[in-house]
């Protein structure tokens, strides 16, 4: 039994197997977020963008331990985008020599991680771009769970007039619901591409681009556990031959601490067994400390000049102060500015809400705002009955709130197209906005000979099922905007939406019946026909 | 910081596994393939003949829901009169809306359940409690009580389905609005179709009852309310949705702000059935004062649609009414 993989294999199943009993009870043992509160790169960042310590990510010093103990051990055997890189490199027969670009430039890694530092200080994160633990957690969400559960349907839907032949109901009246999300074709590309770098050399993202592994690649310089070679070296370059990481220089004797993973593989294949990883008797008492790149004055001026271009390109895009009406946020979400420091665009809201009408943004947030959470409420509602999206954000960014605090939560209010609309326009029999509103924010008043429809504004919640639901093809003739919107950094929703005149619910939930709306006297009630 | 979390499963099934290396791919697929053919076959089924209207004759039972549910039926003759042994049974309550019973928008779950037990002491094959919701079906089945009632009865299978795949293609001929629509494929599989409407007011149709409740049994009902005469197209979809038994839950009346409430609630204890789906509903709107107004049966369009295509009586003093209970 191989350690190394076993391990690899152990984490990436825990890491789906987290991800897709994220809606489950299960997840109150196992947190599904828990590989995400173990990235200290994450931690750093969201950290300075919020200049405050986030504590979430405490069970991010176990992996800074683990890299001042054993350098990048984390990559090697527990990053599930590294197993997926391995796996990927195993079926492909991948080449693993260094491409000469990169040997060139050796800083490459270093620089990006200095460019994503110094553009979070100037209030821009590229984690949604760079960082493989969310970058994995989100394609995860927006792409192999669709996947998966599309292709479910497909064969339940072929399977299913057999199964109620022979009354299997339990296969018959199974469903499987796909969610859908926009901007599929860029998550796929995305991560088609990262997985395609490890195709092409092995874990060519690895070490070429990643900054997770570089940050773990700086604290281990110093690693306990690191490769030595001892006295029995033959120089025959066999080691240099295996490495998946170009860690081994021209001189076997070298390693470079910022990209070795101590997998180990050099020293399965050293005749002369010269490799070994623990301080040795035999051999150099230290390992050599021959990673360390030192980046010329030039490249740091230049990380430094690329990060603030960066964050000065997000802070003069028109997205951050340009007022975007159907930029409808989770229920609970922080103010903008606050929420966009927090996010780190994992996709978990959006993977477990309970309609799948969180979706990722494209520009509708701002350069910056680029995969953070909006609701799409043409496409699907917002429930009432669930909190989930708060319940699993790793940050804070939506906060975590009771059902009834997130209610209260008021997320936009619905507008009424009445140009749109089929009663104002066309004198049709629909209420269809109105059977479903879970907050009974429509009423209907007498106009012109008919009943039409009217929003409510103060029992609105901005749910969308009015926008969603509505019979008009294309664009609802009712919409959702943000206007209304609460977003609370601290406190109570509840009292906010009552001092603000808000009624969503009150005691009638408990069954008290309402204040009896009696017609008048010589008017019909609603539906019916004269005698 | 989970409590009050609204978990629940949402990938339900169990992948069954072929063992490596039992088949090799050609004959894997070869098998899949010829399986799937076989669905796709079993997939046609003739559509069952709709039965035609029998006397109007209603019984109307008080009590509390299951008593008075039953008690209607004894009137009737007995759940054996109308459920023969080995035949397929669908059950159509009112489930659209994820609000408890107290507000009178969903039928209550003690009719529907009695119904099913009754239904499966009378040797029904199967029973399936079938509504496509308007709101998301997990909330509503939890949230109306429906769930909780079944969930003692097995053989039952409650469902909202939500893939056009189980529906069926169904033209109306005889229909004035409504030419074709998809309907829930096991009701034209099914011997029996029993109707459970609850009672409540429709701010566009006046009142929901029996026939309003028909349109659950439909994929796209938006193309009512968008591309055609709403009343009329009720009054169509009767003339192919022929229940043998309309049963009204009327334990509670959902007298304003209906289809889904909040509004008047009030206790009726009472419940009608009938074979004529349009007289229970004639006898529905009776029941109560809807938004303060006594109003007639034949002030209710789709009812008189209803009974312009010969679907029924909305003469109620010609019908007759079989009172039982308190």
């Amino acid at each position: 039994v191989n350690l190394r993989r076993s391990l690899q294999g152990l984490f990436l199943l825990l890491f789906f197997l987290l991800f897709f009993t994220s809606t489950t009870s299960f997840s109150r043992m196992l947190p599904p977020d828990l590989f995400l509160r173990s990235d200290p790169l994450a931690g750093m960042i969201v950290s300075v963008m919020a200049w405050s310590a986030i504590t979430v990510f405490l069970p991010a010093l176990v992996v800074v331990g683990s890299a001042l103990l054993m350098g990048r051990a984390f990559c090697g055997y527990a990053c599930p985008l590294g197993t997926l890189a391995d796996l990927g490199a195993r079926l492909a027969r991948t080449p693993h020599e260094e491409p000469s670009w990169l040997r060139r430039r050796p800083g490459l890694p270093l620089l990006i991680l200095l460019l994503v530092l110094a553009s979070s200080l100037l209030g821009f994160s590229l984690l949604a771009w760079l960082d493989p633990l969310v970058l994995l957690s989100r394609t995860t969400a927006l792409v192999l769970q669709p996947w998966l559960l599309e292709a479910g349907r497909a064969v339940l839907g072929i399977f299913r007039p057999l199964a109620s032949r022979i009354e299997w109901f339990w296969l018959s009246d199974a469903e499987l619901h796909t969610p859908r999300y926009w901007l599929e074709g860029l998550s796929v590309a995305w991560m088609g591409g990262i997985l395609a770098l490890s195709l092409w050399r092995s874990r060519l993202w690895c070490r070429a681009v990643c900054p997770l592994g570089s940050l773990l690649g700086v604290l281990g310089q110093r690693a306990v556990l690191a490769r030595r070679v001892g006295d029995s070296c033959v120089e025959c370059g066999a080691c240099e031959k295996v490495c998946p990481m170009g860690a081994i220089g021209r001189d076997p004797r070298h390693t470079s601490r910022s990209r070795c993973l101590i997998c180990g593989r050099c020293g399965e294949v050293c005749p002369g067994e010269a490799i070994g990883f623990l301080p040795m008797k035999t051999g150099p008492a230290r390992a050599p400390n021959g990673g360390w790149i030192p980046l010329s004055r030039r490249a740091l001026l230049a990380a430094g000049a690329g990060g603030l271009m960066a964050g000065l390109t997000v802070r003069v895009d028109a997205g951050r102060a340009a007022p975007r009406d159907r930029l409808i946020r989770p229920p609970g979400a922080l103010p903008e500015p606050l929420f966009l420091d927090r996010c780190l665009r994992c996709g978990l809201c959006m993977s477990v809400c309970m309609s799948h009408t969180i979706q990722p943004s494209l520009w509708e947030a701002g350069l910056d705002g680029i995969w953070s959470p909006r609701l799409d409420l043409r496409l699907a509602p917002c429930e009432k009955h669930c909190n989930r999206c708060g319940q699993v954000c790793p940050t804070g960014a939506v906060r975590p709130l009771s059902l009834e605090e997130r209610t209260h939560a008021k997320i936009g209010t619905a507008i009424l197209l009445r140009e749109r609309c089929l009663v104002w326009e066309q004198d049709k029999k629909c209420l269809v906005c109105d059977e479903i509103c879970p907050y009974d924010a429509i009423e209907f008043r007498e106009v012109e000979g008919m009943r039409r429809p009217f929003v409510t504004e103060s029992r609105c919640n901005g749910c969308g099922y009015c926008e969603h639901k509505c019979p008009v093809q294309g664009q609802s003739a009712i919409v959702v905007a943000r206007m209304g919107e609460i977003r609370l950094e601290k406190g109570s929703f509840v009292e906010e939406a009552r001092a603000r005149g808000f009624v969503f619910e009150g005691s009638r939930e408990e069954g008290e019946s309402a204040p009896p709306s009696q017609s008048r006297e010589g008017e019909l009630p609603p539906g019916f026909l004269r005698p | 910081m989970r409590d009050g979390v609204a978990w629940g499963h949402e990938m339900g099934t169990d992948s069954s596994r072929i063992g490596p290396q039992q088949f090799d791919r050609r004959s894997f697929l070869a098998g899949m393939g010829a399986l799937a053919g076989a669905s796709i076959l079993a997939s046609w089924v003739p559509l069952s003949s709709a039965r035609a209207g029998e006397t109007s004759r209603l019984a109307v039972a008080k009590g509390e829901a299951a008593s008075a549910t039953r008690l209607a039926l004894e009137a009737l003759g007995g759940i054996d009169s109308f459920v023969k042994s080995g035949d397929s049974v669908v059950l159509k309550p009112n489930a659209s809306f994820p609000n408890p019973p107290s507000w009178g928008c969903n039928t209550s779950p003690e009719v529907v359940a009695t119904v099913a037990r009754l239904c499966l002491e009378a040797g029904a094959r199967r029973v399936v409690v079938v509504d496509n919701t308007l709101g998301n079906p997990q909330l509503c089945f939890s949230r109306s009580g429906l769930r909780d009632a079944l969930s003692s009865i097995p053989q039952v299978r409650l469902l909202a389905p939500k893939q056009e795949g189980m529906y069926r293609e169904v033209q109306v001929p005889r229909g004035r609005a409504l030419r074709s629509t998809k309907v829930f494929g096991e009701v034209m599989e099914s011997e029996r179709l029993i109707n459970l409407p609850t009672a409540k007011s429709h701010s566009a149709t006046g009142v929901s009852l029996g026939l309003k409740g028909l349109m659950g049994l439909v994929w796209d009902r938006n193309t009512f309310h968008r591309d055609m005469d709403l009343d009329q197209a009720i009054a169509d979809l009767a003339t192919v949705l022929r229940p043998t038994l309309t049963i009204l839950d009327g334990t509670r009346g959902l007298l304003t702000a209906g289809p889904g409430g909040p509004g008047k609630v009030e206790q009726w204890n009472t419940v009608v059935a009938g074979t004529d789906p349009v007289a229970v509903d004639a006898y529905g709107v009776t029941l109560g004062q809807w938004y303060g107004q006594r109003v007639r049966p034949d002030q209710v369009k789709h009812l008189l649609a209803a009974r312009a295509h010969g679907l029924g009586t909305l003469e109620l003093g010609r019908v007759e009414i079989l009172e039982r209970g308190a």
